[in-house]
């Protein structure tokens, strides 16, 4: 069945959704944090750990939403994009620690799910493509790959001085920011 | 490349979307190739072709 509907609502609106998004990822990384905390700071008072529960559980409900709405506006370029906020935000930065308390363990599968939707968007939009399709997502490809690259090149000229080593996920979700801004910018060259 | 794609889809009052699902394409496809922002493939240009009844060449001529 074609994509058919790209056009009937601007894509503008999708900007919206994706801020919407965000601040619920950041929120949800938040309630995540603070259950940590509580979790380390009292491993056996489960109050603090509930309502953290709690707060995480109705904001993974409302994410899940947020990005059923973006899927249903198969606008592809914004939910490449919510995902790669999502990677960013879940994140967990820092010490990287063998050990992972049960509060942390959610938050590590957390991060599995944006990047499955990564997969899983792309397969299917690769798929469901027409001819003009394909060449928009070429032409995406190409610009993501020439962001990409010129970032890393210049981080690596820059490697050899005192700048603080970016997180390596950072590379994924650059790459994935730039194929949706592409996304967005070949799909109007087209409109 | 010019075409008279809109004025055949006109005059059978088939809209965009009706005649991208005829075609198996997105809408935004017929839009571009409408408003000549995108020349189809041989094979697409051959589906328009047999759809309206008529020679390629009667649908689409050079600038």
């Amino acid at each position: 069945m074609p994509n058919d509907t790209n056009a009937k609502i601007p894509a503008k609106i999708a900007l919206p959704h994706l801020l919407a998004l965000a601040a619920t990822g950041v929120l949800l990384r938040l309630a995540l944090s603070a259950g940590m905390r509580a979790w380390a700071a009292q491993p056996r008072s489960a109050i603090p750990v509930l309502w953290a529960g709690t707060t995480v559980l109705a904001l993974t409900l409302l994410l899940l939403w947020q990005l059923r709405v973006i899927w249903k506006r198969r606008d592809s370029w914004a939910l490449y994009l919510g995902a790669a906020l999502l990677l960013i935000l879940f994140y967990k930065a820092g010490n990287n620690r063998p050990e992972l308390s049960p509060v942390e363990i959610p938050l590590a599968i957390l991060l599995l799910l944006p990047a499955g939707l990564l997969v899983w968007a792309f397969v299917r939009q690769v798929r469901q493509a027409d001819e003009l399709e394909r060449r928009i997502l070429l032409q995406a490809l190409a610009f993501a790959f020439v962001v990409e690259f010129t970032v890393a090149i210049a981080y690596a000229l820059l490697e050899g001085m005192d700048v603080a080593r970016p997180p390596s996920i950072l590379w994924a979700s650059l790459l994935v920011m730039s194929w949706a801004v592409g996304l967005g910018i070949f799909h109007r060259r087209y409109e | 490349m010019k075409n008279h794609l809109h004025v055949l889809r006109a005059e059978r009052e088939w809209s965009q979307a009706e005649l991208a699902q005829r075609l198996s394409v997105s809408r935004q496809t017929v839009n571009a190739v409408e408003t000549g922002r995108y020349d189809p493939s041989l094979p697409l240009a051959f589906r328009i072709a047999k759809l309206f009844g008529k020679l390629i060449e009667e649908i689409f001529e050079p600038e």
